[in-house]
């Protein structure tokens, strides 16, 4: 039963419920739409919800549902091996497992998630215990070497580093927000490591833009 | 009269305290016309009973009065009531909150809560201290 009666504004009787719809998006779940009950009073024209909160609750919830399993099959698509990332996470073993049959983890579970899925190389310095020495290198690693597989402007050999950057992995569209599907399964390699940012070394990157 | 926009503050957060706590019911505060809508896409605060916590448990910070204002549609001009809006910062994110008590029904209404709308500071508010060197004017 709605909680309104009158208008709590002006308590005219006056008031028509009526229905509205809204976009509920959620970061790599992708989004829903929403039907929003609200009253509007014809006296003051103002318009006031009706209790829509475990309707909104209830689609958030799905969607942060989808979100997880989304990532964690994106990280083994990806050849990324979940018990290897509980053992760097130090997460319980299993833990990434239920999460990605039930799709239900704490909130700081999905926070956990969202963070790997848009920093990966997170994980490698989760591996080194986060020591802030290694922390500082690879987050510094990372950058550079992105600016370097992304430059043209760095490389006589132009045509080298456009072939060598176009990674597509964890491709993201901004637009619908949620993670497309890789074109194919791709097995782990050193290669796709260096794609999304571990184990990589700015050095090695130098020495090969400069092989003709 | 002196301005009594701490007082209002000071009442309102009381309010939504009471109401985080369970000991004031929760039409106490009344989000209308566009509030929730703007608090679900500006602040990530889906539901009422989030935004009423957030505001209970301080969460936005550097509030600053901005001014007061009479009700234009107030619906009953016998008995006039007031807008205080206020500025504040949410982590990175700034906004404006604008609120009216109604004394005689003893209710809150948020009337706005959105990023403020001259949301774009030049130089001097950004450095202060150039205001100093009289560079700027």
């Amino acid at each position: 039963m709605s909680q309104f009666q009158q208008c709590p504004v002006c308590d005219s009787v006056d008031i028509v419920k009526r229905e509205k719809f809204e976009n509920i998006t959620e970061s790599f779940g992708g989004s829903m739409q929403v039907s929003i009950a609200e009253f509007y009073c014809t006296s003051c024209e103002t318009s006031f919800e009706d209790d829509n909160d475990d309707t909104i609750q209830a689609s958030i919830d799905e969607l942060k549902s989808k979100a997880v399993i989304n990532i964690l099959n994106d990280f083994l698509h990806h050849g990324f091996n979940l018990s290897s990332m509980e053992r760097a996470l130090e997460l319980p073993q299993r833990t990434l497992a239920k999460w990605k049959s039930n799709g239900k983890p704490s909130a700081a579970g999905v926070s956990l998630l969202k963070i790997l899925r848009c920093f990966p190389w997170i994980l490698e310095v989760a591996e080194n215990k986060y020591d802030f020495q290694i922390a500082q290198k690879t987050f510094t690693k990372t950058a550079l070497d992105y600016i370097v597989d992304n430059s043209s402007f760095m490389d006589p050999f132009h045509s080298k580093v456009t072939q060598k950057s176009s990674p597509i992995f964890f491709q993201f569209n901004h637009t619908e927000n949620n993670i497309s599907s890789p074109q194919t399964i791709i097995v782990q390699t050193d290669s796709n490591k260096k794609q999304m940012g571990l184990n990589t070394s700015i050095s090695e990157n130098i020495v090969q833009l400069q092989l003709p | 009269m002196a301005d009594d926009h701490a007082r209002v503050w000071r009442e309102f957060t009381e309010t939504c305290r009471a109401i985080a706590e369970g000991k004031a019911p929760i039409n106490q505060v009344i989000p209308i016309n566009t509030v929730l809508t703007d608090a679900r896409k500006y602040y990530k605060l889906h539901t009422k009973a989030e935004l009423i916590t957030y505001i209970a448990d301080k969460g936005l910070e550097r509030v600053s009065f901005f001014n007061k204002k009479k009700w234009e549609k107030n619906p009953n001009p016998d008995f006039v009531l007031y807008v205080y809006a206020y500025t504040f910062r949410s982590l990175h994110i700034p906004g404006y909150i604008a609120i009216i008590e109604n004394k005689r029904k003893n209710i809150w209404l948020i009337k706005s809560f959105h990023p403020p709308e001259n949301n774009n500071p030049n130089i001097g508010s950004i450095f202060p201290d150039f205001k100093k060197l009289k560079v700027l004017k």
